[in-house]
Protein backbone atom coordinates (compact mmCIF):
# COMPACT_ATOMS: atom_id res chain seq x y z
CA UNK A 1 0.00 0.00 0.00
CA UNK A 2 0.97 3.52 -1.04
CA UNK A 3 0.47 7.07 0.32
CA UNK A 4 -0.27 9.83 -1.56
CA UNK A 5 -0.26 13.34 -1.64
CA UNK A 6 -3.86 14.96 -2.13
CA UNK A 7 -4.62 16.49 -5.16
CA UNK A 8 -4.67 19.97 -4.88
CA UNK A 9 -1.28 20.12 -2.33
CA UNK A 10 -0.37 18.16 -5.78
CA UNK A 11 -1.67 21.12 -8.16
CA UNK A 12 -0.29 23.83 -5.42
CA UNK A 13 3.31 21.81 -5.92
CA UNK A 14 2.70 21.22 -10.23
CA UNK A 15 1.96 25.65 -9.88
CA UNK A 16 5.03 26.46 -8.15
CA UNK A 17 3.01 26.79 -5.24
CA UNK A 18 3.88 24.44 -2.88
CA UNK A 19 5.12 25.65 0.74
CA UNK A 20 9.22 26.07 0.55
CA UNK A 21 9.83 23.60 3.32
CA UNK A 22 7.92 20.43 1.70
CA UNK A 23 8.98 21.27 -2.43
CA UNK A 24 12.22 18.98 -1.90
CA UNK A 25 9.32 16.15 0.13
CA UNK A 26 6.57 15.75 -2.75
CA UNK A 27 9.06 16.10 -5.86
CA UNK A 28 11.10 12.92 -4.16
CA UNK A 29 7.63 11.33 -3.61
CA UNK A 30 6.51 12.02 -7.23
CA UNK A 31 9.68 11.03 -8.48
CA UNK A 32 8.67 7.31 -7.75
CA UNK A 33 4.78 7.31 -7.23
CA UNK A 34 3.31 7.18 -10.85
CA UNK A 35 -0.44 8.15 -9.54
CA UNK A 36 0.75 11.52 -7.79
CA UNK A 37 3.10 11.83 -10.66
CA UNK A 38 -0.05 11.97 -13.27
CA UNK A 39 -1.59 14.03 -11.52
CA UNK A 40 1.27 17.04 -11.52
CA UNK A 41 1.86 16.36 -15.27
CA UNK A 42 -1.70 16.64 -16.03
CA UNK A 43 -2.23 20.28 -14.30
CA UNK A 44 1.31 21.37 -15.81
CA UNK A 45 -0.15 20.15 -19.38
CA UNK A 46 -2.92 22.28 -18.69
CA UNK A 47 -1.55 25.40 -17.79
CA UNK A 48 0.06 24.88 -21.18
CA UNK A 49 -3.45 24.60 -22.73
CA UNK A 50 -4.42 27.94 -20.74
CA UNK A 51 -1.34 29.71 -22.01
CA UNK A 52 -1.86 28.63 -25.26
CA UNK A 53 -5.38 30.30 -25.47
CA UNK A 54 -3.53 33.57 -25.95
CA UNK A 55 -5.50 37.23 -25.49
CA UNK A 56 -8.36 37.85 -27.94
CA UNK A 57 -8.62 40.45 -30.05
CA UNK A 58 -11.71 42.28 -31.23
CA UNK A 59 -11.87 42.81 -34.92
CA UNK A 60 -11.75 45.65 -36.76
CA UNK A 61 -15.65 45.58 -37.23
CA UNK A 62 -16.29 45.40 -33.41
CA UNK A 63 -13.94 48.03 -32.47
CA UNK A 64 -16.11 50.07 -34.87
CA UNK A 65 -19.49 48.72 -33.42
CA UNK A 66 -18.76 50.12 -29.83
CA UNK A 67 -17.35 52.99 -30.53
CA UNK A 68 -20.71 53.84 -32.67
CA UNK A 69 -22.35 52.51 -29.44
CA UNK A 70 -20.37 54.92 -27.02
CA UNK A 71 -20.48 57.71 -29.71
CA UNK A 72 -24.12 57.36 -29.39
CA UNK A 73 -24.46 57.25 -25.70
CA UNK A 74 -21.97 60.17 -25.37
CA UNK A 75 -24.80 62.31 -27.86
CA UNK A 76 -27.67 60.87 -26.01
CA UNK A 77 -27.31 61.21 -22.34
CA UNK A 78 -31.33 60.40 -22.32
CA UNK A 79 -30.82 57.13 -24.33
CA UNK A 80 -34.02 56.15 -26.20
CA UNK A 81 -35.03 60.21 -27.48
CA UNK A 82 -34.16 60.43 -30.70
CA UNK A 83 -33.07 63.37 -32.53
CA UNK A 84 -33.94 64.30 -35.54
CA UNK A 85 -30.71 65.53 -38.40
CA UNK A 86 -29.84 68.94 -38.04
CA UNK A 87 -29.17 71.31 -40.83
CA UNK A 88 -25.73 71.35 -39.90
CA UNK A 89 -25.07 67.49 -40.30
CA UNK A 90 -27.36 67.39 -43.49
CA UNK A 91 -25.39 69.71 -45.35
CA UNK A 92 -22.39 68.40 -44.49
CA UNK A 93 -23.78 64.61 -45.51
CA UNK A 94 -24.96 66.54 -48.96
CA UNK A 95 -21.36 67.62 -49.43
CA UNK A 96 -19.60 64.16 -48.53
CA UNK A 97 -22.13 62.36 -50.82
CA UNK A 98 -21.80 65.08 -53.55
CA UNK A 99 -18.61 64.21 -54.02
CA UNK A 100 -18.44 62.38 -57.60
CA UNK A 101 -20.76 59.77 -57.38
CA UNK A 102 -21.34 56.42 -59.91
CA UNK A 103 -24.07 54.10 -59.28
CA UNK A 104 -22.25 50.50 -58.95
CA UNK A 105 -25.51 48.94 -58.57
CA UNK A 106 -27.52 46.39 -56.19
CA UNK A 107 -25.10 43.80 -54.34
CA UNK A 108 -22.26 44.46 -57.14
CA UNK A 109 -18.78 45.56 -56.09
CA UNK A 110 -17.54 47.20 -58.25
CA UNK A 111 -15.38 49.44 -56.20
CA UNK A 112 -13.57 52.51 -57.31
CA UNK A 113 -10.35 53.57 -56.19
CA UNK A 114 -8.69 56.75 -54.73
CA UNK A 115 -9.96 59.62 -54.53
CA UNK A 116 -12.53 59.06 -51.81
CA UNK A 117 -15.05 61.15 -50.49
CA UNK A 118 -13.68 63.47 -47.14
CA UNK A 119 -15.38 62.39 -44.63
CA UNK A 120 -14.77 64.16 -41.12
CA UNK A 121 -14.28 61.17 -38.65
CA UNK A 122 -16.14 63.07 -35.94
CA UNK A 123 -19.17 62.64 -38.26
CA UNK A 124 -18.12 59.15 -38.69
CA UNK A 125 -18.59 58.77 -35.15
CA UNK A 126 -22.04 60.62 -34.98
CA UNK A 127 -25.25 58.95 -33.30
CA UNK A 128 -27.64 57.51 -36.10
CA UNK A 129 -30.40 59.13 -37.02
CA UNK A 130 -33.99 57.89 -37.91
CA UNK A 131 -35.44 60.98 -39.98
CA UNK A 132 -39.32 60.07 -41.46
CA UNK A 133 -39.69 60.71 -44.72
CA UNK A 134 -43.33 60.67 -46.42
CA UNK A 135 -42.24 59.55 -50.16
CA UNK A 136 -42.03 55.78 -51.55
CA UNK A 137 -38.47 55.16 -52.87
CA UNK A 138 -38.00 52.60 -55.35
CA UNK A 139 -34.85 51.16 -57.33
CA UNK A 140 -35.48 53.84 -59.45
CA UNK A 141 -34.18 56.50 -57.33
CA UNK A 142 -32.00 54.89 -54.93
CA UNK A 143 -28.76 57.15 -57.16
CA UNK A 144 -30.84 59.50 -56.81
CA UNK A 145 -31.24 59.15 -52.48
CA UNK A 146 -27.94 58.37 -52.42
CA UNK A 147 -26.41 61.29 -54.37
CA UNK A 148 -29.14 64.37 -52.69
CA UNK A 149 -30.95 62.92 -49.33
CA UNK A 150 -34.31 63.95 -49.44
CA UNK A 151 -35.72 66.71 -47.30
CA UNK A 152 -35.11 66.17 -43.69
CA UNK A 153 -38.35 67.49 -42.15
CA UNK A 154 -39.72 65.34 -39.82
CA UNK A 155 -43.13 63.76 -40.46
CA UNK A 156 -46.21 64.34 -38.05
CA UNK A 157 -45.84 62.61 -35.07
CA UNK A 158 -46.86 58.97 -34.62
CA UNK A 159 -49.90 58.35 -32.79
CA UNK A 160 -48.42 55.71 -30.36
CA UNK A 161 -46.99 51.84 -30.64
CA UNK A 162 -43.86 50.65 -30.78
CA UNK A 163 -42.40 53.19 -32.66
CA UNK A 164 -43.48 56.17 -30.55
CA UNK A 165 -40.31 55.77 -28.93
CA UNK A 166 -37.98 56.52 -31.24
CA UNK A 167 -39.84 59.39 -32.43
CA UNK A 168 -40.43 58.14 -36.21
CA UNK A 169 -43.91 58.08 -37.99
CA UNK A 170 -44.73 55.97 -40.18
CA UNK A 171 -48.99 54.57 -41.08
CA UNK A 172 -48.09 51.22 -39.45
CA UNK A 173 -47.61 52.88 -36.14
CA UNK A 174 -50.64 51.12 -35.02
CA UNK A 175 -50.57 47.40 -36.84
CA UNK A 176 -50.83 44.70 -35.02
CA UNK A 177 -47.05 43.79 -35.59
CA UNK A 178 -44.71 45.22 -34.56
CA UNK A 179 -41.77 47.39 -36.22
CA UNK A 180 -37.98 46.17 -35.68
CA UNK A 181 -36.19 48.17 -33.71
CA UNK A 182 -34.12 50.47 -36.56
CA UNK A 183 -31.20 50.34 -34.09
CA UNK A 184 -31.36 46.54 -33.92
CA UNK A 185 -31.46 46.55 -37.91
CA UNK A 186 -28.45 48.47 -38.10
CA UNK A 187 -26.31 46.02 -35.58
CA UNK A 188 -27.42 43.44 -37.41
CA UNK A 189 -26.74 45.02 -41.04
CA UNK A 190 -22.87 46.16 -39.56
CA UNK A 191 -22.47 42.86 -37.96
CA UNK A 192 -23.35 40.83 -40.96
CA UNK A 193 -21.66 43.04 -43.75
CA UNK A 194 -18.11 42.01 -42.64
CA UNK A 195 -16.94 45.49 -43.09
CA UNK A 196 -16.49 48.64 -41.20
CA UNK A 197 -19.82 50.46 -41.51
CA UNK A 198 -20.31 53.89 -40.13
CA UNK A 199 -24.22 54.86 -40.37
CA UNK A 200 -23.80 58.17 -42.60
CA UNK A 201 -28.36 58.43 -42.18
CA UNK A 202 -31.45 56.65 -41.77
CA UNK A 203 -34.68 57.02 -42.83
CA UNK A 204 -38.14 55.79 -41.74
CA UNK A 205 -39.95 55.78 -45.17
CA UNK A 206 -41.62 53.39 -47.79
CA UNK A 207 -39.68 51.54 -50.18
CA UNK A 208 -41.78 50.38 -53.12
CA UNK A 209 -44.76 50.43 -51.59
CA UNK A 210 -43.17 48.79 -48.10
CA UNK A 211 -42.85 50.05 -44.87
CA UNK A 212 -39.11 49.98 -44.97
CA UNK A 213 -35.70 51.64 -42.78
CA UNK A 214 -32.90 52.98 -45.71
CA UNK A 215 -29.84 53.59 -44.24
CA UNK A 216 -27.05 55.01 -45.94
CA UNK A 217 -23.34 53.77 -44.46
CA UNK A 218 -19.95 54.63 -45.76
CA UNK A 219 -17.05 51.91 -45.52
CA UNK A 220 -14.85 53.26 -43.00
CA UNK A 221 -11.84 51.33 -44.74
CA UNK A 222 -12.92 52.78 -48.43
CA UNK A 223 -14.22 55.81 -47.41
CA UNK A 224 -15.10 56.55 -51.58
CA UNK A 225 -17.76 54.07 -51.26
CA UNK A 226 -21.29 54.56 -49.60
CA UNK A 227 -23.30 51.59 -49.64
CA UNK A 228 -27.23 51.78 -49.17
CA UNK A 229 -29.43 49.28 -47.12
CA UNK A 230 -33.17 49.07 -47.66
CA UNK A 231 -34.32 47.08 -44.62
CA UNK A 232 -38.46 45.70 -44.37
CA UNK A 233 -39.62 47.79 -41.10
CA UNK A 234 -40.86 44.37 -39.75
CA UNK A 235 -38.17 42.25 -40.55
CA UNK A 236 -34.62 43.18 -39.76
CA UNK A 237 -33.32 39.98 -41.86
CA UNK A 238 -34.99 40.87 -45.43
CA UNK A 239 -32.80 43.63 -46.71
CA UNK A 240 -31.82 44.84 -49.97
CA UNK A 241 -28.46 46.45 -50.66
CA UNK A 242 -27.18 48.71 -52.81
CA UNK A 243 -23.21 50.73 -53.07
CA UNK A 244 -22.30 53.58 -54.87
CA UNK A 245 -18.77 54.25 -55.32
CA UNK A 246 -17.71 58.11 -54.96
CA UNK A 247 -14.54 57.97 -56.21
CA UNK A 248 -14.20 59.95 -59.76
CA UNK B 1 0.52 54.42 -7.54
CA UNK B 2 -1.64 54.89 -10.55
CA UNK B 3 0.51 54.66 -13.84
CA UNK B 4 1.93 57.72 -15.38
CA UNK B 5 0.03 57.43 -18.81
CA UNK B 6 -3.32 56.66 -17.10
CA UNK B 7 -3.07 59.59 -14.61
CA UNK B 8 -2.44 62.05 -17.63
CA UNK B 9 -5.31 60.16 -19.55
CA UNK B 10 -7.75 60.75 -16.40
CA UNK B 11 -6.59 64.02 -15.83
CA UNK B 12 -7.88 65.00 -19.46
CA UNK B 13 -11.10 63.27 -19.42
CA UNK B 14 -11.87 64.79 -16.06
CA UNK B 15 -10.47 68.08 -17.75
CA UNK B 16 -13.56 67.81 -20.32
CA UNK B 17 -11.19 66.60 -23.11
CA UNK B 18 -13.39 64.65 -25.72
CA UNK B 19 -10.24 62.14 -26.80
CA UNK B 20 -9.26 61.26 -23.53
CA UNK B 21 -12.15 58.59 -23.31
CA UNK B 22 -11.73 57.14 -26.89
CA UNK B 23 -7.91 57.34 -25.42
CA UNK B 24 -8.81 54.88 -22.86
CA UNK B 25 -11.23 52.90 -24.93
CA UNK B 26 -8.02 52.58 -27.31
CA UNK B 27 -5.65 51.28 -24.37
CA UNK B 28 -7.95 48.93 -22.60
CA UNK B 29 -10.61 47.68 -24.81
CA UNK B 30 -8.40 44.89 -26.14
CA UNK B 31 -8.08 43.64 -22.24
CA UNK B 32 -11.55 44.03 -21.46
CA UNK B 33 -12.95 42.13 -24.77
CA UNK B 34 -10.64 39.16 -24.05
CA UNK B 35 -11.77 38.46 -20.50
CA UNK B 36 -15.51 38.83 -21.43
CA UNK B 37 -15.13 36.48 -24.10
CA UNK B 38 -13.03 33.94 -22.21
CA UNK B 39 -15.46 34.48 -19.46
CA UNK B 40 -18.73 33.92 -21.53
CA UNK B 41 -17.39 32.11 -24.64
CA UNK B 42 -18.58 34.03 -27.15
CA UNK B 43 -18.35 36.61 -29.13
CA UNK B 44 -21.39 38.45 -29.16
CA UNK B 45 -21.90 38.70 -25.35
CA UNK B 46 -18.32 40.01 -25.30
CA UNK B 47 -19.18 42.41 -27.27
CA UNK B 48 -22.25 43.55 -25.21
CA UNK B 49 -20.28 42.92 -22.12
CA UNK B 50 -17.51 45.27 -23.50
CA UNK B 51 -20.14 48.04 -24.59
CA UNK B 52 -21.14 48.11 -20.88
CA UNK B 53 -17.84 48.03 -19.26
CA UNK B 54 -17.42 51.01 -21.33
CA UNK B 55 -20.36 53.32 -21.06
CA UNK B 56 -20.44 52.53 -17.04
CA UNK B 57 -16.48 53.01 -17.35
CA UNK B 58 -17.93 56.76 -19.16
CA UNK B 59 -19.88 58.08 -16.00
CA UNK B 60 -17.84 55.66 -13.37
CA UNK B 61 -14.11 57.23 -14.23
CA UNK B 62 -15.53 60.79 -13.37
CA UNK B 63 -15.48 59.65 -10.20
CA UNK B 64 -11.92 57.11 -9.93
CA UNK B 65 -9.81 58.47 -7.24
CA UNK B 66 -6.82 57.07 -8.80
CA UNK B 67 -5.91 54.61 -5.63
CA UNK B 68 -6.20 51.88 -7.76
CA UNK B 69 -4.32 50.99 -11.12
CA UNK B 70 -6.85 52.01 -14.18
CA UNK B 71 -5.85 48.19 -15.54
CA UNK B 72 -6.89 46.53 -12.24
CA UNK B 73 -10.17 48.57 -12.40
CA UNK B 74 -10.91 47.34 -15.72
CA UNK B 75 -10.13 44.07 -14.77
CA UNK B 76 -12.55 44.25 -12.29
CA UNK B 77 -15.54 45.78 -13.84
CA UNK B 78 -14.91 43.41 -16.93
CA UNK B 79 -15.26 40.09 -15.05
CA UNK B 80 -18.16 41.71 -12.48
CA UNK B 81 -19.83 42.17 -15.87
CA UNK B 82 -18.89 39.27 -17.45
CA UNK B 83 -20.31 37.38 -14.52
CA UNK B 84 -23.51 39.60 -14.38
CA UNK B 85 -24.03 38.58 -17.87
CA UNK B 86 -23.75 35.32 -17.22
CA UNK B 87 -26.05 35.12 -14.46
CA UNK B 88 -28.91 37.05 -16.78
CA UNK B 89 -27.94 34.11 -19.54
CA UNK B 90 -28.04 31.22 -17.85
CA UNK B 91 -30.69 29.58 -19.45
CA UNK B 92 -28.34 29.61 -23.02
CA UNK B 93 -27.38 25.79 -24.01
CA UNK B 94 -23.77 24.87 -24.26
CA UNK B 95 -21.94 22.21 -26.88
CA UNK B 96 -20.98 18.91 -24.57
CA UNK B 97 -17.42 18.94 -23.79
CA UNK B 98 -17.01 15.52 -25.05
CA UNK B 99 -18.23 16.60 -28.49
CA UNK B 100 -15.40 19.27 -28.52
CA UNK B 101 -12.38 17.38 -26.68
CA UNK B 102 -12.69 14.17 -29.05
CA UNK B 103 -11.91 16.56 -31.99
CA UNK B 104 -9.36 18.06 -30.17
CA UNK B 105 -7.61 15.30 -28.86
CA UNK B 106 -7.63 13.32 -32.25
CA UNK B 107 -3.84 12.73 -33.56
CA UNK B 108 -2.00 15.92 -35.28
CA UNK B 109 -2.98 15.93 -39.37
CA UNK B 110 -1.91 17.78 -42.07
CA UNK B 111 -4.00 21.11 -40.80
CA UNK B 112 -2.27 21.63 -37.33
CA UNK B 113 -3.59 25.24 -37.42
CA UNK B 114 -7.23 23.45 -37.70
CA UNK B 115 -6.05 21.15 -34.80
CA UNK B 116 -4.60 23.50 -32.55
CA UNK B 117 -7.87 26.01 -33.10
CA UNK B 118 -10.15 23.03 -32.31
CA UNK B 119 -7.69 22.27 -29.16
CA UNK B 120 -8.35 26.31 -28.21
CA UNK B 121 -12.18 25.12 -28.56
CA UNK B 122 -12.25 22.67 -26.37
CA UNK B 123 -10.23 24.95 -23.64
CA UNK B 124 -13.15 27.48 -24.12
CA UNK B 125 -15.25 24.73 -23.65
CA UNK B 126 -13.95 23.33 -20.30
CA UNK B 127 -13.44 26.61 -19.18
CA UNK B 128 -16.93 27.62 -19.79
CA UNK B 129 -17.91 24.59 -17.29
CA UNK B 130 -16.24 26.01 -14.08
CA UNK B 131 -17.90 27.42 -11.81
CA UNK B 132 -17.81 31.80 -12.52
CA UNK B 133 -15.78 32.17 -9.74
CA UNK B 134 -12.83 29.79 -10.69
CA UNK B 135 -13.31 30.71 -14.19
CA UNK B 136 -12.85 34.74 -13.30
CA UNK B 137 -9.00 33.58 -11.31
CA UNK B 138 -8.14 31.45 -14.25
CA UNK B 139 -9.03 33.80 -16.82
CA UNK B 140 -6.93 36.47 -15.46
CA UNK B 141 -4.03 34.14 -14.02
CA UNK B 142 -3.53 31.72 -16.52
CA UNK B 143 -4.85 33.45 -19.74
CA UNK B 144 -4.08 37.29 -19.14
CA UNK B 145 -0.86 36.92 -16.85
CA UNK B 146 -1.79 38.53 -13.77
CA UNK B 147 0.19 37.53 -10.56
CA UNK B 148 -1.87 35.94 -7.99
CA UNK B 149 -1.94 39.66 -6.15
CA UNK B 150 -3.11 41.40 -8.99
CA UNK B 151 -5.63 38.75 -10.03
CA UNK B 152 -6.83 39.31 -6.08
CA UNK B 153 -6.67 42.93 -6.19
CA UNK B 154 -9.04 42.76 -9.31
CA UNK B 155 -11.13 40.23 -7.92
CA UNK B 156 -11.63 41.95 -4.57
CA UNK B 157 -10.18 38.45 -2.49
CA UNK B 158 -7.57 37.27 -0.51
CA UNK B 159 -4.59 36.35 -2.35
CA UNK B 160 -4.71 32.95 -0.86
CA UNK B 161 -8.01 32.29 -2.15
CA UNK B 162 -7.00 32.97 -5.54
CA UNK B 163 -4.01 30.31 -4.97
CA UNK B 164 -6.76 27.71 -3.49
CA UNK B 165 -9.42 28.50 -6.31
CA UNK B 166 -6.69 28.43 -9.28
CA UNK B 167 -5.49 24.97 -8.08
CA UNK B 168 -8.65 23.75 -7.94
CA UNK B 169 -9.49 24.91 -10.96
CA UNK B 170 -6.59 23.66 -12.64
CA UNK B 171 -7.14 20.32 -11.97
CA UNK B 172 -10.87 20.21 -12.84
CA UNK B 173 -9.43 21.28 -16.30
CA UNK B 174 -7.30 18.42 -16.47
CA UNK B 175 -10.09 16.16 -16.28
CA UNK B 176 -12.22 17.88 -18.23
CA UNK B 177 -9.26 17.98 -21.26
CA UNK B 178 -8.51 14.37 -20.62
CA UNK B 179 -4.81 14.99 -19.26
CA UNK B 180 -6.28 12.60 -15.63
CA UNK B 181 -8.36 10.19 -15.31
CA UNK B 182 -11.67 10.77 -13.49
CA UNK B 183 -10.96 8.60 -10.74
CA UNK B 184 -8.69 9.89 -7.69
CA UNK B 185 -5.11 7.60 -7.63
CA UNK B 186 -5.81 3.94 -5.60
CA UNK B 187 -4.22 4.66 -2.03
CA UNK B 188 -4.91 4.68 1.84
CA UNK B 189 -7.42 6.43 3.23
CA UNK B 190 -5.47 8.43 4.96
CA UNK B 191 -3.52 10.92 2.46
CA UNK B 192 -0.26 12.64 2.87
CA UNK B 193 -0.61 16.10 3.73
CA UNK B 194 1.67 18.83 2.99
CA UNK B 195 4.22 20.21 5.76
CA UNK B 196 3.11 24.08 6.65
Amino acid sequence: MRNHYEPEILAAFASGDAEPSSRAQIDGHVGYCDDCREIVDAVRATMIDLADLSEEEPTELERAALRRALAQRRHQPGGLTRRMMTAASAAALVAALAIGGSMVGERNSQDGTGGGAEIASDMLMDSPEIVTDARNFDRSNVGSLLAAPPSMRAAPATKGGPDAEYGVGGDDAGAARIAADPQRCQQIITSTAKRPLALRSGYDTHFEGRPAYIFVFVDTAREDRLELWVVDRFDCENTLYFEQSTSK
Amino acid sequence: MIDATDQELLARFAAGDGRAFDDIVTKYERRVFSIALRMCGDREDARDVTQDVFVNAMRALKRFRGDAQLGTWFHRVATNASLDHLRKNRKRVHRPIDEVTEVATSEPGPDDRALGSARAAAVQEALRQLSPDHRAAMVLVDIHGLDYAEAAESLGIPVGTVKSRMHRARLEMAKMLGHLRETEPSGPPTPLREEP
